[in-house]
């Protein structure tokens, strides 16, 4: 599997950007590390209480986050995780779940390095 | 009302999404000016929006801790809340979630990912639609206030589908429950009083049909206070492209504070406040109409004035307010008489024009008006006259104290005693002058001719009464001869009144008078069953039955129960009721031809015989003849009478008696007195005959002793080659 940042997703985050406020990519950025361990250690405990409404918003939550920042497969894989979740499918949910974080871990770092060029 | 204008006016938004959805619509929202409230979840957004109030909500139906649609629903019942324009993002795919918060409460939608750019122009668009919107209800509620405060509703009426769609003030103005309205035409129709109903419907109809618009006041029950209201409708057209009628819309109108007080200024201008009796103003008005009745029908109608005698000592002995009472008792009273005067009075029905309504005026003072609207003859109002005379004479307890008066009438009778309000008012004056002159406590008419008449006729007719009641009439038979065989096959009843100052008084002398007060009824019964009584004791004698006629007139025919009174007389006499015939003029069934065909049908279910009498004298139609079910006619003495002068005549009678024959009738021929009529009727095949030839009218004895003498005519002479 390939991880690669949607650069038109990054751009046009950038461009919402208000002169003389924080950067906003980087703020994305942010929220988009600093809430995945939350939102993947809900998932987690959800799912081994089986309590799959909660695996659903969590997923939501990750895949806006993911998108916001171009990391678009990982977007596609929460996707995947919410929809599994809406029908139901623990055994999809537990599979999909387990790979997220390799991913995520990858997308961490083009989006540090994107960061890097950027600055 | 202006819309106020979005761009300049500083918008705050409640934006509830997650974290990163909230950074960057901020970015964008800000920077058009908009103020952000961030919220991540919906309890959070409640909370937010209860302590902000803000302008506008965008919402991601997808949150965690409170789904989206419980945040909108939630949001909605706010006070604040209502109105407010709810925008929700979600994603593309998620048509259930977009119809779910359609439901909820949302206003619009927007699908993932969202244009963050355009957002600020979608939030404008929609807070300018919502402004608008606001406007829109203001205006709106004006209306609705206008509309409450004015009692007004509006509505609009499909002609082809007969649907109705009223606004919230036509409910109310009809006095319906919350719950209900109205729907249709006709729902609305039924909300109508019954009295009227049918005119509105008919007014309706009729202007479309004109395609004019129109108004209608009518009165309705409201439901929910049982209150009486008046409601006032107004309509206009509205035409389709062909330029046919499609649509009528209009308001209704509670105008039942209006109309009470026009009646109340009605009441006030037009009566008596003491008795609630018409004034004098009303009566000139009521006067007005019968005039142009009587005119129009050829009507007679009569006016009472009446005063009381001594009046003025009550008022002095006792005091205004004694006087009022009694004023107020008498006119009571003669309320009463006038509600009866139909029954006391007039033999013919009254029609029910308003100019033909009898009416009790108090003019002012003791003096007071009867009109009656419309009276066969004059002894009708002297009838009347009579009645208030003895009712106004009864006593009075008027605050405990016993009060008699009088009344002095003075009657005037249109057209003879004048042909307007003035000269009939004054006639019917100068009448009661006179009457007071000649003593109080009377009636007088203005005409001394009328009145004689009048009181003569009264008179006559009141021994007339008293002569059926105490049955001092008697009944003599004249015999009917069989022209094949001479013997004796029936026998006609015939009333007669010997009175005992007057002495014998012709049949054509009290009939009609009996006929014009109703009294033929129980004469016609008395007669019918005294006549079948006395053939059944004759039978029970000895004497071979024979069949009895007796004659039926027009009024017992119209008015009465004819086929009754023949099965009372039958169980009455025990007579077989082939032995009872009923004879029926010739005019009287052409009158009402249908109803006569259904009464003699019933008769000659009951078994009796009906023949139809002075056969030649109307409009003598045998075709007509064909559809009765009768047995025999009677051709008038007229025809025979001038056998000898009038050849024609004899024609006449032979083609009467060759068609009846065809049409298997049996005929009698009437006024036989010379052996010469009675060849020539023999000679016609005539079948039977009555006349002074065979037996004049004899008492029941002595038709019983002439019978038993009775020697069948010699039939030799009586034919002539």
């Amino acid at each position: 599997m390939s991880s690669n940042l949607d650069p038109h997703a990054l751009q046009a985050l950038a461009g919402l950007q208000r002169a003389g406020m924080p950067n906003l990519v980087a703020r994305a950025i942010d929220i988009f590390k600093t809430e995945w361990p939350i939102s993947k250690a809900t998932i987690e405990e959800a799912l081994s209480e089986k309590d799959l409404k909660t695996v659903r918003f969590a997923a939501h939550t990750l895949k806006s986050n993911s998108a916001h920042v171009g990391a678009t497969v990982l977007a596609d894989l929460c996707a995947k995780l919410e929809f599994a979740a809406r029908d139901e499918n623990c055994a999809l949910c537990a599979v999909l779940a387990e790979s997220l974080n390799e991913l995520f871990n990858r997308y961490c770092v083009e989006l540090d390095m994107y960061m890097k060029n950027a600055a | 009302m202006d819309v106020p204008d979005t761009e300049a006016v500083c918008l705050t938004v409640l934006h509830v999404d997650d974290a990163s959805g909230l950074a960057m619509a901020e970015e964008v929202l800000v920077r058009a000016g908009i103020r952000v409230l961030p919220a991540t979840n919906g309890i959070e957004a409640v909370e937010v929006f209860r302590a902000h109030v803000p302008d506008f909500v965008i919402i991601n139906t997808t949150l965690s801790d409170k789904d989206g649609l419980d945040c909108i629903e939630a949001i909605r019942s706010l006070n604040n809340g209502k109105h407010v324009p709810i925008l929700i993002t979600t994603e593309v795919d998620d048509v259930t979630s977009i119809s779910q918060a359609y439901r909820s409460g949302a206003t619009d939608f927007l699908t993932k990912p969202l244009n963050f750019l355009a957002l600020p122009y979608r939030v404008r668009y929609m807070m300018r639609t919502k402004l608008s919107s606001d406007v829109l209800r203001a205006t709106e509620e004006k209306l609705g206030d206008a509309q409450r405060i004015a009692r007004l509703g509006h509505w609009d009426w499909n002609l082809q589908t007969q649907g109705m769609t009223c606004s919230v003030g036509c409910g109310r103005v009809l006095g319906l429950e919350e719950s209900s309205c109205v729907q249709s035409w006709q729902a609305l129709l039924d909300c109508i009083e019954e009295s009227d109903r049918h005119n509105v419907r008919l007014l309706a109809e009729e202007a479309i049909e004109r395609q004019e618009p129109f108004n209608i006041e009518f009165s309705i029950r409201a439901n929910v206070d049982e209150s009486l209201r008046r409601i006032r409708l107004e309509a206009e057209l509205k035409f389709a492209n062909m330029g046919e009628c499609a649509y009528v819309h209009g308001t209704i109108q509670d105008i039942t504070e209006r109309a009470n007080t026009e009646k109340q200024i009605h009441n006030l201008a037009y009566y008596d406040l003491v008795t609630g009796l018409p004034n004098r103003a009303q009566l000139n008005q009521q006067l007005h109409y019968t005039l142009q009745t009587a005119a129009r029908n050829d009507n007679k109608f009569a006016l009472l004035f009446l005063d009381l005698d001594h009046f003025k000592q009550v008022n002095d002995t006792l005091g205004h307010d004694a006087g009022d009472e009694l004023l107020k008792q008498v006119s009571s009273r003669l309320t009463s008489v006038i509600r009866e005067a139909d029954i006391i009075s007039t033999s013919t029905p009254r029609t029910e024009e308003l100019g033909s309504q009898h009416t009790v005026a108090r003019l002012g003072g003791d003096e007071f008006v009867v009109l009656l609207g419309q009276i066969a003859r004059p002894e009708d109002a002297a009838r009347v006259a009579e009645r208030i005379g003895h009712k106004i004479g009864e006593r009075y307890d008027i605050n405990g104290h016993d009060v008699a008066v009088t009344t002095t009438i003075g009657i005037s009778v249109y057209p003879s005693d004048g042909d307007n309000s003035e000269s009939l008012m004054k006639s019917a004056d100068v009448a009661m002058y006179h009457a007071k002159e000649s003593g109080r406590n009377g009636y007088q008419f203005y005409s001394r001719d009328i009145h004689e008449k009048a009181l003569a006729r009264f008179s006559v007719e009141n021994e007339l009464k008293k002569a059926i009641e105490d049955e001092d009439l008697t009944i003599v038979y004249q015999p009917k001869i069989c022209f094949t065989t001479g013997s004796v096959v029936g026998v006609e009843a015939l009333v007669r009144w010997d009175h005992a100052q007057s002495g014998f008084i012709k049949p054509n002398d009290f009939i009609p008078l009996a006929e014009e007060t109703g009294l033929i009824l129980p004469l016609g019964r008395w007669v019918m069953r005294t006549a079948a009584k006395q053939m059944q004791d004759w039978v029970d004698e000895g004497m071979t039955p024979l069949a009895i006629a007796v004659n039926c007139s027009s009024v017992q025919f119209k008015r009465g129960d004819m086929l009754k009174d023949i099965k009372d007389a039958l169980v009455f006499s025990k007579l077989d009721p082939k032995c009872l015939e009923i004879e029926i003029t010739e005019s009287l069934l052409m009158d009402e031809f249908e109803e006569s065909c259904q009464l003699l049908q019933g008769m000659k279910e009951l078994g009796v015989q009906v023949s139809i009498d002075d056969f030649g004298t109307g409009f003598s139609s045998l075709s007509y003849l064909k559809s009765l079910p009768v047995d025999k006619i009677k051709i008038d003495s007229s025809f025979v009478e001038n056998f000898n002068t009038d050849a024609g005549d004899v024609a006449i009678v032979s083609a009467i008696i060759t068609l009846s024959h065809h049409m298997n009738l049996s005929v009698v021929a009437e006024g036989v007195e010379t052996e010469e009529q009675f060849a020539v009727l023999r000679n016609l095949k005539c079948n039977e005959g009555q006349g002074y030839l065979f037996g004049k009218p004899m008492e029941a004895g002595v038709f019983r002793d002439w019978i038993a003498e009775f020697r069948a005519p010699d039939l030799k002479y009586a034919s002539v080659g």
